[in-house]
């Protein structure tokens, strides 16, 4: 919301509530909670690059998570033409959208992709495992490539990715739910 | 083709922000900020800086009611602010940072009255394509819009109507106190919040409406009020102006189609309800 009268913090993704506004403020009880958003957001910070990787979400963030930001500090770092082609370096905002999208579809028991940069400057995840095979390549927030192959039922998709995701979600379950002992 | 649209002589409006959410500009720093300011300086006198909004995106298909959100701040590039630049009585002001144009009305003072969306998206057009003549002047790049937003905030003042915050459903109505049994008392207050998909004709899902009603007190009188919010959130259809324009559209037909929706016929009398056909 890119309100400016509503005195409260930062909490609904456009907001604007650190003004503290003349004649018409109001005091809103601290325990209100909007559009369905726990009010304890959990704050992680993680060195990355040359700063940090700073992550508010509902609760504290799953374990899998640290190993992805090692994973995408490493891309960050590929200087520009770290393939001898003529590659680009990776562009931060598929980074971030890659730890989003990760934090957004990835469950507990989900096994972990391998993280793979892209002549693009993009990033790209893969799972070739339980026999499927998905690479989800991450050009920016609700900007994504993905293609998906079950050796098991020969199901296969290919898609661009908007801001519906469940189609990927579906995937991602269906990775996640088989047994580790399949091929 | 006409249509009519819900319309309040007397609404409770106290703010209006149009907005546009678009890849980041990775060049627009703070000189070039400067130098839209000159453009806008003989309208918006004034200037503030504030921190700048983080990016949000309504997203589908996630087993999550909101998604995290992760930031990247570098050491040797501190983060550009969100520069207001507001009109001398602060009724109107543009905000602009990396990924973000905003326009807002707002009420200051008792005798503003609300311009009308309309006006207010006039507004936000018009500034809209003079930012966009200075990112091309500049060669800062261009916006590639991915989402848009309007707001709705609304101070219903205790009154007429209702008079204690235990009468949310006075108010609206997907709020109602009905008990099995008499142990609970009435409640001291109440707030909601309740969010809804938008669809396109085909069943696509565009974007969310956000409705939130929480409980105040005005500045300074310490009269109980509601704050009622409508927050519609959507992609536009494409990335150029005109398509913003449209999602811009859109959201505002479904806040003013919900606020008539949510809120109580005996409220609508006392705001002066009037529909009106639109072209």
């Amino acid at each position: 919301m890119s309100s400016v009268l509503e005195p409260l913090r930062k909490c609904e993704g456009l907001s604007d509530r650190d003004w503290a506004a003349g004649q018409t403020t109001m005091v809103v009880p601290s325990r209100a909670t909007l559009v369905g958003r726990a009010q304890s957001r959990s704050r992680s910070v993680f060195p990355f690059l040359n700063g940090r990787l700073t992550v508010e979400s509902e609760g504290p963030l799953p374990v899998w998570f640290r190993r992805a930001v090692a994973a995408l500090d490493e891309l960050a770092q590929l200087p520009t033409d770290w393939d001898s082609y003529g590659a680009g370096a990776i562009g931060h905002q598929s980074i971030l959208a890659t730890a989003e999208l990760l934090l957004g579809i990835m469950r507990d028991d989900t096994p972990f992709p391998s993280v793979v940069p892209t002549n693009r400057g993009t990033v790209l995840l893969e799972w070739h495992t339980r026999g499927v095979d998905l690479e989800v390549e991450v050009r920016g927030r609700d900007r994504i490539h993905a293609s998906f192959e079950d050796s098991r039922d020969g199901t296969q998709w290919e898609a661009e990715i908007g801001p519906d995701l469940t189609q990927l979600v579906q995937s991602i379950e269906r990775l996640s739910e088989r047994d580790s002992a399949s091929s | 083709m006409t249509r009519t649209l819900p319309d309040f002589e007397s609404p409770p409006l106290t703010e209006v922000a149009l907005s546009v959410q678009f890849e980041p500009l990775e060049k627009l720093r703070t000189a070039q900020v400067g130098a839209l300011w000159t453009v806008f300086r003989a309208q918006f006198p004034r200037t503030e800086d504030h921190n700048p909004l983080a990016p949000v995106f309504e997203r589908f298909g996630m087993p999550t009611t909101s998604a995290a959100e992760v930031r990247l701040e570098m050491l040797e590039t501190p983060p550009l602010p969100r520069v207001w630049f507001l009109n001398p009585e602060g009724t109107e002001l543009i905000q602009v940072q990396q990924d973000r144009f905003i326009h807002n009305w707002r009420k200051v003072g008792q005798g503003d009255t609300y311009p009308r969306y309309e006006h207010v998206r006039d507004k936000f057009e018009s500034e809209m394509t003079t930012f966009q003549d200075v990112l091309a002047r500049e060669q800062i790049g261009r916006v590639v819009a991915n989402q848009c937003e309007v707001t709705y905030v609304n101070h219903i003042v205790a009154g007429d109507g209702w008079q204690t915050h235990s009468q949310l459903a006075n108010v609206v109505t997907v709020f109602r106190t009905a008990y099995i049994d008499d142990k609970l008392q009435e409640p001291e207050d109440a707030g909601l919040s309740v969010r809804y998909v938008l669809k396109d004709v085909k069943g696509a899902s565009l974007g969310r409406l956000h409705i939130s009603a929480q409980p105040a007190f005005r500045r300074p009188d310490s009269r109980p009020m509601l704050v009622l919010t409508l927050v519609a959130r959507l992609r536009p259809p494409g990335d150029e102006l005109e398509h913003v324009i449209r999602a811009l559209d859109l959201g505002r037909d479904a806040i003013v189609r919900a606020f008539a929706s949510v809120t109580t016929p005996e409220m609508h009398k006392l705001w002066r309800r009037k529909d009106v056909e639109r072209s």
